[in-house]
C-alpha cells in the first residue's frame, strides 16, 4: 500500500481499536477482530512459566568484526590485513573456541559468561531476504533488480527498520516483530498492564499492529498525571476538573478529527500507565550487584530488572523491553570511541545477567544485541562507514552457549566483499535469528511464519542457540 | 563498467556562440518585435528544444540544440549549460562540453553544439541531456532537452517507435496569456515523419474561460526525437485553485500509440494569495487569523491577531516579515554569557527570539530549517561548542529567507556540520595507509537534506518501478562518488591532523579548502553528471552542490518536509506539487528560493481551508516546544530568573529534550527527533496516516509536559511576579483574563481563538462553563477559572492538534 499518496477513509476505524500501552485495554478485543491483517494463532504458554525478551539496540551500526575476532593465525592474518589500522591486535583478543576466535578486551566480563555456557555469538548476520552470493548481490545492484535485496540498505532508518519489522521491504511495514511477537502472546498475561517496554523512548520493533511499548525514563519515577487526577490537587472543584478533563479524553478518542482521536488514545495512555507502573517502580527489589550510574546501558538495563522482578505482580507471564545506545555509528574517531562502547557493552551486559541471577531470573530472560549493521572492513582514514552483516550476542541461563555461524572471509573485493570496501554480505538473516527468539518466548510456528514471512527462503528456520 | 575506463578526456570546444544567425523567432506573442511599449518587464523565458542526429561511422556530426527566448529583450541573455550522459557514454559517444550561453540583445535564439563520435558499433537508444542553468536576464522555462544519437549501424530491424507524452503544468500568470506546452516524444526516432492528431479536453479546466482548445495534427519529422503542442492558457486573478484539461492522441502514423495516450494539463493557480479581505469584526475571519499565525508563527497572541486583522490580506502580513529585521543573533549572547561548554544559555535566546521576537515568522521557518538541516550537540562531539551551535542556528535564521542553495552550502561548509557529519578533514584515498573517503556527509545529504532515497514525482510521491518497488535515487555507488567530492575540507586556520573535537579549533567560520587532501579524480554524480578531473576542492564541491541541487527530487521533498513542520502531517499529493513549483520556479526563473517556497506553504488552499475540506486528516501534532511557546505568547510570559530578569526557561528541568522530547538542536540523532513517515499504530495507521510527532508523544514525555505545564499555571503563578522578587521562573499575566471573566462566555471565546483558533465544539465550551461556574474562591474565583480554563484546554487532546 502506497503510504504516499492517499487516505483511505474507513468509517469503522473511528470507533475500532487504538493503540494502547501494552495492548491491554478495553476496546483491545473488540477491535481486533476488525483491524488484524493476518489473524494470528493463539501461541501457546504454559501456566508456570515466565519468560522475558530483552533487545539491545546498537543505534548507528556496530563495527562487531573488531567485537569478536578470529584468532587462529592464517584467519587472523587475514582479518589483520584487511582491516589495516583498525586491526586489533592479536595480543588483546581474547580466544575461546579451541583458540579459533576471541572477543576485544573490553568484552572480558561477556568472555566469562561465555565461558560459563551462558553466550551465544551469532556470526555475521544481516538483513537479508533470501541467501546471496556476491555475483548474485552485484548483478541484482547492477540491473537495479532490487526484489532480491533489502532497500535503502546501508541508510541508518531503513536498515534499523528492516531488523525490526522483519518485512524485507521498508514501504509498508510500521509494525514490527517485537510487538507482534507480544501481541500473539498476549493471551498469556492476565491483568492489562502494559507488557511492552522500552527504556529508550518509541521504538518500531515494539510496535504491532494495535500496541506500542510503554516507554519509561531509565531512572526517574512515574509521575501521576496532574489534572486527571483529582487526589492531586485539593480545590474545591478538583473532583469536576478531573472529571471533566477525562470527559475531553474520552471525547477525543471518538472525534471526527484522526489525529484529535490519536491524540486522545496517545494521552489516555500516558495516563493510565502511569498510574499503573507508579507503585511497581516505587517498591522495587533490591539489587546488590553494583552498577556503574554513568553507564548509560546498565541503568537501562538495571530498570529492566526491576520490571522483569515485578512481572508476577503486575500479572505477566511475558514480557519484551527495549534498551537501547546510540554513539556507535563510528565515522571519525572509532579507535577510542568504539573502545569506550564496547566497555559500556561488556559492563552493562554482564551486571545484568549478574544482577538476574541475584534474584533466580537468569533462565527466564534472554537477552540479544542488534545493530543497523556492520560496518566497512576499510578504514576512511580514523572511522569506518556503513556496512552491512555482523556478529551479535544472545546471552541467557538458557541459552546454549558457543559460536554460531561462519566467520565471513576477511578479502576485500572478496567472495564475502559485497563490493571493494569491505561491506560484508551477511550469511545468517536477521529474520532466522528473531525467530529463534519468538520460538523461545513461545511463539507458535504458525505465528512464526506470518511474522516473518520471508523465512521461507531460508533453509535453516532457526539457528539452535537454546536449549 | 564503462564509464570507469575512460582515462582520457577528449574536451573539444565544440561551442558556437551567441549570434548565430540561422534560427528563427518561434514566439508569435504580443512581445514580439521590437517594441517593448505596454508589455511592462517581462522577463522572457527561455524553451529548448529535443534533438537527434544520425552518428555515422567516423569522424564527428554536430547535434545543435536550439535556445530560444520567448520574446526578445534589450539586455544580453545568457545561461549556463552542461551535458549529463543517459544512455550514451559521454567523451565516447559524444564529447562533453559545458559553458555559459549568451544571446546577445534583440536576438531571440542561440545554438549549443556538441560533437558525436561516429563509430560503427551497434547500439540502442543513445542519449544525452542538455541542462540549463543560472538564466540571467531571462527565466527558465525548460531546462533540459534531451539528445538522441541515432544509430546507424543497426543490422536488425529497429523497434516501432512508441509515441509518449507526459503531463504538464504552467502559472497561470494574471493576464495576458502563457503557453502550456506538452512535448510529444517518438522513442526511438524514426526513420519516416511520424504524425499523429491531438485535441484538448475539459477537466476542471474550461476551454474558453482558462485555455484556448486546440485540434489538430502534430508532424515530428524523421529522425526527431520529439515535437511540442503548446496550448495557450488565460492568466486571470481569480481565486481559483488548480485545475486541468486533458490532451488526447490520437490516429498516429509510423508509430504506436502509448498505452495512454492522454496527459493532464495544469493551470496551476496562482492567486490563491488573496483570501477575502480580512474583516475584524467577522468571528470566522478572526478565528482565520489566529490559525494562520498559529502555523506562520511560535503562536498567535491578541495583538498580532489584532494586526493582522487590519491588514489588507495575509500575503501583506508575510511580505511584511519577511522585511522584518532579524532578531538578535544566538552567538553573541552565548558567546557573552554562557560560554563554549553551557548549552543552557543557547536554549535562553532560543526561548527570548521565539517568545518576543518580531521576525516571527523567520524564527519559525528556521526551528523548520533546523529540523532538516539536522545537527545536534547531545552528541559529544559539540556538547562543548556551543558557540559553534549557537552560529549555527544564527545561519539558519538569516537563511530562512534566502535560496536553498545557498542554504545548502553554507550548512555543508559550516564546522558544525563539519564535525557533526565528520565532513572535517576527510581526506583523498591513500592507497599506503590503506583509506578512503569518510561517506558520512555524502550520504546524509543526499537522503535527508536534499534529495531522499527514492526518485520522487513533483507532488511528492514515489516512482515505482516496473518491479512495484519505489526507484531508489541513488546507490551506494554514488554514495562513493560524493565522498570523494566533500574531501579536502578543514577547520579555518588549523593544521590538517588537528583534533577535531579538541576545543582551539574554529567551529564558526566556513571550512576551508586543503588541496592535497582533495581527490582531484573525475567524479560521476547524479543523472549521470560527471565532475571533471583536476577540479579544486571548492570547484567540486560546488558543482557537485549544482547536481544535488537540480536534482528534481529536491522541490517536492524539502518542501514536504517545511509544509510537515507549518501546516500539516498528511499534504496532499496537490499541496505538494504546488509547493513544489514554486521551489522550482519562484516566479522569476529563481530556483530554490524559500520565500516562494514559505509562502506558497502558508497561502495555497489547503493550509488555508484544509480544517474545512479535509477536517478528518487535515493539521498535526503540536510539538512540545511550540506549546509552550504558545502558551507563553498568548499570556505575555514574564521572564524573572532573579538577575536581569530577561530570560525564559522552565524551572526546576534539567534537560528539555530529557523531558519533553524535543530541545533546539538536540534531536537524537541526524534523523531528527520524529520521522516525517512516522506512522503511529491506531487510527492513523490504520487510515495510511503519518504522525511525525507522535514519535515522541511517549508516556514519559505526555506526562512530563503536562506537569510543567501544571505547575507554569497553578503554582508558579501564584508568586510575586515584581522585579524585586528573587523567585526565578517565567510568569503568565493573566490580568485581561482575569477581567473577561466576570463572563464565562466572552473568556471562553477570547480563550478558544487564542488557543484553538476558534475549534473549540460548543459542546466543549459548554461543559467547561459549566464546571468554571461551579469554582467558588472568594475574590480568587476569576482567577481561578482563568488558570483552570487555560489549563484545561491546553491539555486537552482536542487542543494538541493543530489544524
Amino acid at each position: 500500500m502506497n503510504k504516499y499518496v492517499n487516505i483511505n477513509r474507513r468509517r469503522f476505524l473511528q470507533r475500532a481499536l487504538m493503540a494502547t500501552a501494552g495492548g491491554a485495554t478495553l476496546a483491545a478485543t473488540q477491535g481486533k477482530l476488525q483491524l488484524m491483517k493476518s489473524a494470528l494463532a493463539a501461541s501457546t504458554c504454559s501456566a508456570s512459566d515466565e519468560k522475558s525478551l530483552v533487545c539491545v539496540f546498537l543505534l548507528g551500526g556496530n563495527d562487531s568484526f573488531n567485537m569478536f575476532m578470529p584468532y587462529e593465525q592464517t584467519a587472523y592474518d587475514q582479518y589483520a590485513d584487511a582491516r589495516g589500522d583498525l586491526a586489533v591486535p592479536r595480543n588483546e583478543i581474547l580466544s575461546v573456541n579451541n583458540g579459533d576466535s576471541g572477543f576485544c578486551q573490553e568484552l572480558a566480563g561477556v568472555r566469562d559468561l561465555y565461558n560459563e555456557g551462558s553466550v551465544a555469538v551469532v556470526q555475521n548476520m544481516g538483513v537479508l531476504i533470501q541467501p546471496l552470493t556476491r555475483a548474485e548481490y552485484l548483478d541484482a545492484v547492477a540491473s537495479r533488480d532490487l526484489s532480491k535485496v533489502p532497500e535503502g540498505l546501508f541508510a541508518h532508518n531503513h536498515a534499523q527498520k528492516l531488523w525490526q519489522t522483519s518485512a524485507g521491504t521498508v514501504a509498508g511495514s510500521s509494525t514490527g516483530w517485537g510487538g507482534q511477537v507480544a501481541e500473539a502472546l498476549a493471551g498469556c498475561n492476565t491483568s492489562e498492564n502494559p507488557y511492552s517496554f522500552s527504556v529508550a523512548g518509541n521504538n518500531i520493533w515494539q510496535t504491532g499492529r494495535t500496541t506500542l511499548p510503554m516507554v519509561l525514563h531509565p531512572s526517574r519515577s512515574i509521575d501521576l498525571m496532574e489534572g486527571y487526577e483529582a487526589e492531586l490537587d485539593n480545590d474545591d472543584w478538583s473532583d469536576s476538573r478531573a472529571t471533566l478533563m477525562n470527559q475531553f479524553l474520552q471525547q477525543a478518542k471518538t472525534d471526527n478529527q484522526f489525529l484529535a482521536q490519536q491524540a486522545g488514545y496517545t494521552v489516555e495512555r500516558a495516563k493510565l500507565s502511569s498510574k499503573r507502573l507508579g507503585n511497581i517502580l516505587d517498591n522495587t527489589p533490591v539489587i546488590n550487584t553494583t552498577y556503574d550510574p554513568d553507564n548509560k546501558l546498565a541503568v537501562q538495563l538495571r530498570r529492566v530488572a526491576e520490571l522483569v522482578h515485578a512481572r508476577n505482580t503486575l500479572g505477566l507471564k511475558r514480557q519484551i523491553f527495549f534498551v537501547a545506545v546510540g554513539g556507535w555509528d563510528t565515522h571519525t574517531g572509532q579507535k577510542s570511541r568504539h573502545s569506550g562502547l564496547l566497555q559500556m557493552l561488556n559492563d552493562g551486559l554482564y551486571s545484568f545477567y549478574r544482577t538476574l541471577q541475584e534474584l533466580g531470573l537468569e533462565n527466564t530472560v534472554t537477552t540479544f544485541t542488534a545493530s543497523d549493521f556492520g560496518r566497512t572492513l576499510t578504514s576512511n582514514g580514523n572511522g569506518t562507514d556503513h556496512g552491512w552483516g555482523g556478529h551479535n550476542l544472545v546471552i541467557g541461563g538458557s541459552v546454549k552457549g558457543g559460536v554460531y555461524g561462519t566467520m565471513p572471509e576477511f578479502e576485500i573485493g572478496g567472495v564475502d566483499d559485497g563490493g571493494n570496501k569491505g561491506r560484508i554480505i551477511p550469511t545468517i538473516s536477521v529474520n532466522q535469528y528473531s525467530a529463534t527468539l519468538a520460538r523461545w518466548i513461545g511463539v507458535s510456528e504458525t505465528d512464526i511464519e506470518n511474522i516473518f514471512p520471508d523465512l521461507t527462503n531460508f533453509t535453516e528456520k532457526g539457528l539452535g542457540f537454546f536449549f | 563498467m564503462i564509464r570507469r575506463s575512460i582515462l582520457q578526456f577528449l574536451f573539444v570546444a565544440t561551442l558556437a556562440l551567441a549570434g548565430c544567425d540561422s534560427w528563427e523567432v518561434s514566439y508569435d506573442g504580443p512581445d514580439s518585435g521590437n517594441g517593448n511599449s505596454n508589455s511592462g518587464e517581462n522577463t522572457p523565458e527561455i524553451t529548448v528544444n529535443d534533438n537527434s542526429v544520425v552518428e555515422g561511422d567516423s569522424g564527428r556530426k554536430t547535434l545543435e540544440f536550439t535556445v530560444r527566448l520567448s520574446a526578445s529583450t534589450s539586455q544580453t541573455v545568457s545561461v549556463d549549460y552542461t551535458l549529463n550522459a543517459i544512455e550514451a557514454t559521454a567523451d565516447t559517444d559524444y564529447a562533453h562540453t559545458s559553458g555559459q550561453l549568451q544571446i546577445s540583445s534583440g536576438e531571440t535564439s542561440a545554438a549549443i553544439a556538441v560533437d558525436v563520435i561516429g563509430d560503427t558499433e551497434v547500439e540502442s537508444g543513445e542519449t544525452f541531456e542538455l541542462v540549463l542553468s543560472n538564466p540571467v536576464n531571462a527565466s527558465l522555462k525548460d531546462s533540459k532537452a534531451t539528445g538522441t544519437i541515432i544509430d546507424d549501424d543497426s543490422s536488425s530491424s529497429p523497434s516501432t517507435p512508441t509515441l509518449k507524452v507526459e503531463n504538464s503544468a504552467v502559472n497561470e500568470g494574471d493576464s495576458g496569456q502563457t503557453n502550456l506546452v506538452f512535448t510529444v516524444k517518438v522513442e526511438p526516432p524514426a526513420t519516416e515523419v511520424v504524425t499523429v492528431d491531438y485535441r484538448t479536453q475539459n477537466a476542471t479546466a474550461t476551454s474558453g474561460d482558462d485555455f484556448d482548445a486546440v485540434d489538430g495534427t502534430l508532424s515530428i519529422p524523421a529522425g526527431e526525437s520529439s515535437a511540442t503542442i503548446e496550448v495557450a492558457v488565460r492568466g486571470d486573478t481569480a481565486e481559483e485553485g488548480s485545475e486541468y484539461f486533458t490532451l488526447i492522441l490520437s490516429n498516429p502514423e509510423n508509430a504506436a500509440l502509448p498505452t495512454d495516450p492522454t496527459a493532464k494539463g495544469t493551470i496551476v493557480g496562482d492567486d490563491q494569495a488573496a483570501p477575502p479581505p480580512l474583516d475584524p469584526g467577522d468571528d470566522a475571519t478572526t478565528a482565520e487569523a489566529a490559525r494562520f499565525l498559529a502555523q506562520a508563527t511560535f503562536g498567535p497572541t491578541q495583538s498580532d491577531i489584532n494586526a493582522l486583522l487590519a491588514m489588507d490580506s495575509l500575503e501583506e502580513w508575510i511580505e511584511k516579515q519577511f522585511n522584518e529585521p532579524m532578531s538578535p543573533r544566538h552567538y553573541p549572547y552565548v558567546d557573552a554569557y554562557g560560554g563554549d561548554s553551557k548549552k543552557d544559555f543557547r536554549h535562553d535566546i532560543w526561548w527570548k527570539n521565539a517568545i518576543q521576537g518580531k521576525d516571527q515568522l523567520r524564527q519559525r521557518v528556521a526551528f523548520a530549517l533546523s529540523q532538516v538541516f539536522v545537527v545536534s550537540d547531545v552528541d559529544y562531539t559539540l556538547k562543548n561548542s556551543q558557540r559553534g551551535m549557537a552560529d549555527y542556528y544564527d545561519m539558519l535564521v538569516e537563511g530562512a529567507f534566502g535560496n536553498y542553495r545557498d542554504l545548502l552550502e553554507k550548512v555543508t561548509l559550516h564546522p558544525v556540520m563539519g564535525i557533526y557529519l565528520s565532513m572535517v578533514q576527510n581526506e583523498k584515498a591513500d592507497a599506503v595507509r590503506n583509506i578512503r573517503p569518510d561517506e558520512n556527509y555524502a550520504r546524509e545529504v543526499l537522503q535527508l537534506f536534499s534529495v531522499g532515497l527514492y526518485e520522487l514525482n513533483q507532488d511528492g510521491t514515489p516512482k515505482i518501478g516496473v518491479d512495484g518497488r519505489p526507484l531508489p535515487t541513488y546507490r551506494q555507488a554514488d554514495i562513493e562518488e560524493f565522498a570523494r567530492v566533500f574531501t579536502g575540507w578543514n577547520f579555518k586556520g588549523a593544521s590538517w591532523g588537528q583534533e577535531a573535537i579538541e576545543s582551539g579549533t574554529n567551529r564558526v567560520d566556513p571550512m576551508e579548502p586543503w588541496q592535497e587532501y582533495h581527490d582531484m579524480g573525475e567524479k560521476y554524480l547524479l543523472n549521470s553528471a560527471t565532475l571533471p578531473a583536476g577540479q579544486s576542492a571548492e570547484t567540486d564541491l560546488k558543482q557537485g552542490l549544482d547536481n544535488i541541487f537540480n536534482h528534481p527530487n529536491v522541490g517536492p521533498f524539502i518542501s514536504r518536509m517545511l509544509i510537515q513542520r507549518l501546516v500539516t502531517s498528511n499534504p496532499t499529493p496537490g499541496y505538494v506539487a504546488r509547493v513544489a513549483a514554486h521551489f522550482n520556479n519562484n516566479g522569476q526563473g529563481v530556483r530554490g528560493d524559500l520565500k516562494a517556497v514559505v509562502k506558497a506553504i502558508l497561502l495555497d488552499e489547503e493550509a488555508r481551508e484544509g480544517h474545512l475540506t479535509a477536517p478528518t486528516t487535515f493539521g498535526k501534532l503540536r510539538e512540545p516546544l511550540l506549546r509552550f511557546t504558545h502558551l507563553w505568547r498568548a499570556f505575555d510570559a514574564i521572564p524573572r530568573d532573579g538577575v536581569n530578569n530577561e530570560q525564559f526557561y522552565i524551572k526546576g528541568i534539567s534537560g528539555l529534550e530529557d523531558e519533553l522530547g524535543q530541545a533546539p538542536l538536540r534531536s537524537p540523532s541526524v534523523f531528527n527527533f520524529y520521522l516525517p513517515e512516522y506512522i503511529p499504530p491506531g487510527v492513523l495507521q490504520d487510515s495510511d496516516l503519518f504522525g511525525p510527532e507522535f514519535q515522541i508523544a511517549t508516556e514519559g514525555n505526555l506526562v512530563n509536559t503536562n506537569n510543567i505545564i501544571h505547575s507554569l499555571i497553578y503554582s508558579l503563578n501564584n508568586v510575586d511576579k515584581s522585579l524585586s522578587s528573587s523567585t526565578a521562573g517565567t510568569f503568565l499575566d493573566l490580568e485581561a483574563e482575569e477581567a473577561m471573566a466576570t463572563n464565562l462566555d466572552t473568556l471562553l471565546d477570547h480563550l478558544n481563538i487564542l488557543l484553538m483558533s476558534g475549534s473549540m465544539s460548543s459542546e466543549f465550551k459548554q461543559s467547561l462553563k459549566t464546571h468554571l461556574s461551579t469554582i467558588s474562591a472568594g475574590n480568587e474565583t476569576a482567577i481561578s477559572q482563568v488558570k483552570d480554563a487555560i489549563f484545561m484546554i491546553v491539555t486537552s487532546p482536542q487542543y494538541l492538534i493543530q489544524q
